[in-house]
């Protein structure tokens, strides 16, 4: 569940140096951190989603100050570290109990909501958090995260499906339908009972869509403005004001204690994020007259990034490993087009030697802070095995080989590929980088740029577009949703066959059964080096088929304000941990 | 025949006078000049970009961009510097041209024709068909242009058939209004009344006796039509909803390289400045023919 809908937003990949899977981040001063001060951040647009239920990328950052979760992703430029669970309102990360079937939480004393009063946050609060993840009005990103994982989930789920969209119904069927899997042991102990043993399974509760809800929320549609005027936080900040679409303001939770919470700091007053400035380069001069103090949901563009990169020392210059691929094509094999061409693994495995990632690097910021990559899995994700079944010198594309094979394919005039693929924004660039290099081998290109929503909607996951041949080539990114243990969410969502005649995110209906027994392999190993090893054969394996073609991967390049100290990046979130930086003023 | 003779040399004169004003108008020789170089790089395209030596939609990744995906400036193998993926920028604004004029003229054409007609019979049937008529051209003048414009290409994909068919959408309708009054004054003249008499029908009517009447000012209005029709064709081309890629529009020539104007100012300038000159070229011909033909602006020259 880790396509990226949004071309564009914090669109930089996977580092340089991937072999050492380390971000790489600018130092931070060592200086005694002051307290006080408003953290000031620009934004392109209001995010898709508030509700932790569905939160995703931006809005993460967001609930890094106002969401406690149980366990939680470490704040640190060391992708080993960022990627291992640790205690948040646990009181300490679980053993797995009964062969990995149980896991037993105990919620920190003194760990409290932001309500009026103030009350300690229980195993109910944890319980209402899943419940709300399949609601009938924004249910959860993710729900193979949960269903057919917590024992009785799916069951639930299903019944929640039937419920109407409104406050009222949505919080009957919560408060009268429990979940198996889900036992309230005492006011501060939750047992959760899996349904297999699933070696990811804490770092899904790190995730936000685990996190645990106050009751007050279920007075509000989910993710609804008055759902994020009115959330009720755990974190050390509370929202004091959101305009939707405009702005929205946090001011500290007076309800928070910090002796209960060993991750956030809080050492500013207030966060402030000011929305509708799409323009990159615009955010940038506005951070570099400190204006602002750094990007929210945008990166430093190329044409920026070339004169800031020319003093790498620059304190105030970002940079870590996004663990992206992005972007990647998307080669539609259902497409009856070219007499069903791309049905045919020998012209997919001909478009991979076709295509220049050079050409898609240098307009990407150039080989500083991007590289081509050939496989699914980045650096960051356990299972990670570098390799290329596709190679071509300097990575610009082989055009005669490929032409040589889809001739052998029985394509000796080429193909005439319809290109569907987000407007007005980097992916315009990669596209027009793209075209004229694939003509040479015989494969042209019929660019069908489109907004990104009618994109995704109309074309991608369009099953009738998609049969009907209304596109070949798509366009999107492959981002895991943690750093470490998250190939499931690069690999399933697009690449498991089973069901993929209703899946949303497998939008070519890409089904190899080797590969569906490789993914079910991984995700029920007793060991996580057994899930990698299942992981690192099934990207083998895709890649044979070539459903799809990864580009370039890179690094995420911010810029902080002269004044913003202790710049540590979350990888989670790809951005400053609002909840550790302070202001030198 | 003596009638006949005098008629004809009357009218000789009124096209010589016509003809005198304009040329005595230095802004309409110039920008007159300005169309005709237009007109000429959109006929003569192939031929120029030859010249250049790089082709529109080639990428010059190894001479026309730095190693970090910088555009290269003016000067050297690229007169007008390159683009945001390395393109000759002089060679899409060549490129851009054909398809400026293209659109223009075409679209211009489309929109007086489907004008004409429908202002034609509005002003001329009167009645329930003017009411009708007119009641469709409010509704159409009334549809915001770029929601409907995102709405029609969301649809129906960004193409050439939709970009134009929504630019000849949005034009059509001053146009028959303005035919439409026109034509209800011109049709109380006693010409109309005579050729009824003399058993001439209603089409007959309409298309040779009325509309040679109101050509002046149909003209007039059509090359005023044209700068407003380059500029919807550059923004929806702007906003991606115009022709697609890798062709060249200047719109999309803008759009392309936007995120590059603080390193890139040349990528931005040069379309932009194209856009101005074509459309003020366009806006001081119609100026210029309205003073001509014109006939109250040609009394107060004359007074």
């Amino acid at each position: 569940m880790n396509i990226r809908l949004r071309s564009g937003v914090l669109g930089l990949g996977v580092a340089a140096i991937a072999a050492a899977g380390l971000a790489t981040v600018a130092p931070t001063r060592a200086e005694e951190p002051k307290t006080g001060g408003t953290f000031k951040l620009v934004g392109a647009g209001d995010v898709y989603s508030f509700d932790p239920a569905s939160a995703r990328t931006a809005a993460l950052f967001l609930h890094r100050g106002l969401t406690r979760t149980l366990l939680a992703f470490p704040t640190s430029d060391d992708a080993a570290v960022a990627g291992a669970p640790v205690a948040d309102l646990a009181e300490a990360v679980p053993e797995a109990e009964e062969g990995g079937l149980v896991y037993r939480f105990t919620i920190r004393e003194g760990a409290q909501w932001g309500s009026d009063p103030a009350r300690q946050i229980t195993a109910e609060d944890a319980v209402r958090g899943f419940k709300r993840l399949c609601n009938p009005v924004q249910p959860t990103y993710a729900p193979t995260y949960y269903i057919g994982i917590i024992s009785g989930f799916a069951e639930f789920c299903q019944g929640f499906a039937a419920v109407s969209p409104e406050v009222d119904a949505i919080r009957d069927y919560i408060q009268n339908n429990d979940v198996a899997g889900l036992e309230i042991e005492d006011d501060r102990t939750l047992k959760i009972t899996l349904e297999q043993p699933t070696p990811d399974f804490l770092s899904i509760l790190a995730l936000m869509s685990s996190a645990p809800v106050a009751a007050e929320m279920l007075d509000h549609l989910p993710n609804s403005p008055d759902f994020r005027r009115n959330y009720v936080s755990s974190g050390p900040y509370q929202v004091e004001d959101y305009v939707l679409n405009e702005s929205v303001s946090l001011e500290r939770n007076p309800a928070w204690n910090a002796d209960s919470d060993p991750l956030r700091k809080a050492y500013v007053d207030r966060i402030e994020v000011a929305f509708g400035t799409p323009d990159a380069g615009k955010t940038q001069r506005m951070i570099e007259a400190s204006d602002i103090d750094g990007y929210f949901d945008l990166s430093i563009a190329t044409a920026d990034l070339t004169r800031i990169m020319a003093n790498p020392e620059d304190p105030q210059l970002l940079q870590f490993a996004d663990g992206a691929v992005n972007p990647a094509l998307v080669l539609n094999i259902q497409s009856p087009n070219n007499n069903g061409a791309l049905a045919n693994p020998l012209v997919r495995q001909a478009i991979s030697h076709a295509v220049n990632k050079a050409a898609v690097v240098q307009v990407g910021g150039g080989p500083a802070v991007k590289r081509p990559t050939a496989q699914i899995l980045t650096s960051n994700v356990d299972g990670y095995e570098e390799f290329d079944l596709y190679p071509t010198p300097d990575s610009e594309g082989d055009a005669a080989k490929a032409k040589a094979m889809l001739a052998e394919a029985g394509y000796p005039n080429g193909v005439e590929l319809k290109f569907s693929y987000a407007a007005g924004g980097r992916y315009e660039l990669y596209a027009a980088a793209l075209q004229a290099d694939l003509a040479k081998a015989g494969v042209n290109l019929i660019m069908q740029p489109a907004p990104s929503r009618t994109v995704y909607t109309q074309m991608y996951q369009n099953k009738n577009a998609v049969r009907g041949g209304a596109w070949d080539l798509g366009m999107t990114s492959v981002k895991p949703d943690w750093v470490g243990d998250s190939a499931r969410t690069m690999i399933v969502p697009m690449f498991h066959g089973e069901a993929c005649e209703s899946s949303s995110t497998n939008w070519i209906c890409y089904n190899n059964p080797e590969v569906n027994a490789l993914i079910d392999a991984a995700l029920t190993a007793t060991s996580g080096e057994e899930a990698a090893e299942a992981w690192r054969k099934a990207d083998r394996l895709i890649m044979a088929d070539a459903p799809i073609i990864p580009l370039i991967t890179g690094k995420i390049s911010l810029y902080a304000s002269a004044r913003l100290r202790n710049t540590s990046i979350n990888l989670l979130f790809n951005n400053v941990d609002p909840t550790l930086v302070w202001l030198d003023e | 025949m003596q009638t006949s003779s005098t008629s004809v040399s009357q009218g000789l004169t009124a096209r010589r006078r016509v003809l005198r004003r304009l040329l005595r108008d230095r802004s309409f020789i110039i920008a007159f000049a300005v169309i005709l170089i237009l007109v000429l790089t959109a006929v003569l395209n192939p031929l120029i970009i030859h010249l250049i030596g790089h082709g529109p939609n080639e990428p010059f990744r190894e001479t026309g961009l730095t190693a970090g995906g910088v555009p290269l400036p003016p000067g050297g193998d690229f007169l007008l510097g390159t683009d945001v993926v390395g393109r000759d920028l002089l060679a899409r604004l060549v490129a851009g041209t054909r398809v400026t004029v293209f659109v223009a003229v075409s679209c211009a054409m489309l929109s007086i024709s489907l004008g004409v007609v429908v202002g034609l019979f509005a002003g001329y049937r009167g009645g329930i068909v003017d009411a009708m008529l007119s009641g469709f051209i409010d509704v159409v003048l009334g549809l915001p242009f770029l929601v409907t414009a995102i709405a029609l290409v969301s649809v129906y994909g960004a193409s050439f058939p939709v970009m134009m068919g929504t630019i000849v959408f949005f034009t059509w309708g001053p146009i028959a209004r303005i035919v439409r009054n026109l034509v209800v004054s011109a049709k109380e003249n006693e010409f109309v009344d005579a050729a009824r008499m003399l058993g001439a029908g209603d089409l007959h009517i309409m298309f040779r006796e009325i509309l040679p009447n109101i050509a002046g000012q149909v003209v007039v209005y059509g090359s005023l039509l044209i700068p407003q029709v380059i500029v919807l064709e550059a923004s929806l081309s702007f906003l991606g909803l115009g022709v697609p890629p890798p062709t060249a529009t200047w719109g999309g020539i803008i759009a392309e390289n936007q995120t590059n104007y603080a390193v890139a100012w040349w990528s931005i300038l040069f379309p932009s400045l194209a856009l101005l000159m074509a459309t003020l070229a366009f806006n001081i011909v119609g100026d210029g023919l309205r003073d001509a033909l014109d006939p109250s602006a040609r009394s107060r020259g004359g007074a």
